[in-house]
């Protein structure tokens, strides 16, 4: 590789635009430069959207010629999910059916946020189909490479935008998360992820997986950051009647707080069976630095994931139906056969399933009256090969499309809020510890991470995939 | 094909044909595998005590 690298995240960038040290314009085509050098290897962009990017890079060029103020994210070039609408293309969500769809009319809703906040667009990241996997390998798409190493899985569903934001092709990058697919990928390619509360962050002008599990949230290869891009996605909107009507709780300013006295748990039982020795010593080294000892059990952890994987199984087929029955070979063969055995579920299954995500969830909320906190790994193992059938889990080798998400799964069942901080060891791949907060604390979320990142337990380098 | 690899296929075949939904025969193999995957989890959801039956459905914000 040619190409630099970026050399700074999101709020250096931004600074040096804002005073004028760096145009958005000198910013972006280095960044472009790589995307074409390391993108097209990684496989992580769908669409670059070069020449949208720099219509955008100008106009924040002239708002700073012209005196004005650019915005929080002045310049600053990320990347966003095949699943958001992007004005004038068709919304694909890794499926062919999609692309065949008719362009969308408007941008979506976080994606104007951030338009309006300065920051450029650089196109769409490749995802699993219909963000229904673990480890993107997308039959019509291919398979996205994880930088860390190319012969590994990137982690799904949003493993282009993981991959895009470790290995340099901008500063941050917008995901979903319904089961884990922000905080699976977050874990295999060493990156930090932002998954926040259920109905935090409006998905209007986003292709749906369940709607009663689907967050959006952000990739980026720092705490500061995440918040710094959290802070300008927030705010309700009427058009997601999922979407909370909350104000903004912007958590940026928080990030230097005192954390003395915080409570914070390591979960136990199933987080603790379910993980492999990495991901266990990738907690007690976060446990240690936030001086944590206690440990504690979600009794009802397994039985959530159980939920949700049911509820993600029906919720689907019923969305996927029609194109189901007109045209199945559309299909990426990985996800129509769950999609179809969903169609088969009971409904008395499907109630019952929602039905223990409310039990868990006051389960859980019991156990956040005595910790502020809860640290945990995201992902039962480091980053499968590609095409990898099987993985270990709890001491059994199971197929591991289904199982990489047990860890996430039942968090995400109860939509509360995690950033996944990513640990690298030498010599290793990189894993990532849950920090969870109880609903609508992300503040506290981010705090720990950016103690985490300051103490030197959690970090996310730039990748050279291809030196 | 045996009837013991026939068993599951057949077993997808029918609920689809019982609730109206089109699955090809060629795509009945991997509906079957989803199914049995499915199966643990349907187990454990359904042998959940949960109390009374009649707790509303959970709210969409915790």
């Amino acid at each position: 590789v040619t190409a630099e690298p970026a050399p700074t995240g999101a709020a250096a960038l931004a600074g040096a635009v804002r005073s004028g040290a760096l145009s958005a314009r000198e910013v972006l085509e280095p960044v472009l430069e790589r995307v074409a050098a390391v993108g097209a290897p990684l496989n992580a962009f769908r669409v670059v959207t070069a020449a949208r990017a720099r219509r955008e890079a100008a106009a924040v060029d002239a708002t700073v010629a012209a005196g004005g103020d650019p915005g929080p994210l002045a310049g600053v070039p990320y990347g966003v999910k095949d699943l958001f609408d992007l004005e004038g293309l068709p919304t694909a969500a890794g499926s062919r059916i999609g692309e065949e769809g008719p362009p969308a009319s408007r941008d979506a809703a976080l994606v104007s946020r951030l338009r309006a906040a300065g920051a450029v667009l650089l196109g769409l990241q490749v995802m699993d189909q219909y963000a229904y996997g673990f480890t993107t390998e997308n039959a019509d798409h291919g398979a996205v490479h994880n930088p860390r190493d190319l012969a590994r899985s990137a982690g799904g569903s949003s493993g282009g935008s993981a991959a895009a934001v470790a290995a340099g092709l901008g500063a941050f990058a917008l995901g979903s998360d319904t089961n884990g697919s922000i905080r699976v990928p977050a874990s295999f390619c060493g990156v930090f992820g932002l998954k926040p509360t259920f109905g935090r962050l409006p998905r209007t002008g986003t292709f749906p997986f369940v709607f009663d599990l689907d967050h959006l949230g952000v990739f980026a290869r720092g705490a500061h950051d995440l918040a710094l891009v959290y802070d300008v996605l927030q705010g309700p909107d009427p058009d997601d009647p999922g979407c909370a009507p909350r104000p903004a709780q912007p958590a940026l300013g928080t990030l230097g707080q005192e954390l003395a006295g915080l409570r914070v748990g390591v979960l136990d039982g199933w987080f603790d069976d379910m993980a492999d020795d990495q991901g266990r010593a990738a907690v007690a080294r976060a446990a240690d630095a936030l001086g944590a000892s206690e440990r504690v059990t979600l009794t009802g952890a397994q039985v959530a994931r159980s939920a949700a994987f049911l509820l993600s199984a029906a919720s689907g087929a019923n969305l996927h139906r029609a194109n189901l029955s007109a045209r199945p070979q559309d299909f990426d063969p990985a996800v129509r056969g769950r999609l179809l055995a969903g169609a088969l579920l009971p409904a008395a299954e499907v109630q019952q399933a929602q039905r223990v995500r409310r039990q868990f969830y006051a389960e859980t909320m019991a156990v956040f009256s005595r910790f502020d906190l809860l640290l945990a790994p995201a992902t039962p193992c480091t980053a499968p090969l590609l095409g990898q059938a099987e993985i270990t889990l709890g001491g059994r080798q199971v197929p591991s499309r289904p199982n990489i998400g047990v860890l996430t799964q039942p968090l995400s069942a109860i939509g509360l809020p995690i950033v996944a901080a990513p640990v690298h060891e030498p010599g290793a791949l990189p894993i990532a510890v849950q920090i969870v907060a109880p609903p609508w604390r992300e503040d506290l979320a981010l705090q720990v991470a950016a103690r985490l990142e300051r103490v030197g337990v959690a970090s996310a380098p730039v990748a050279e995939p291809c030196a | 094909m045996s009837d013991e690899e026939d068993g599951p296929e057949a077993l997808v075949a029918a609920l689809a044909r019982a609730l109206g939904l089109a699955v090809r025969p060629e795509h009945l193999r991997e509906v079957a595998v989803a199914w049995a995957l499915m199966a643990p989890a349907r187990t454990m959801v359904m042998r959940s005590d949960l109390g009374p039956a009649d707790e509303p459905a959970p709210v969409f914000w915790p």
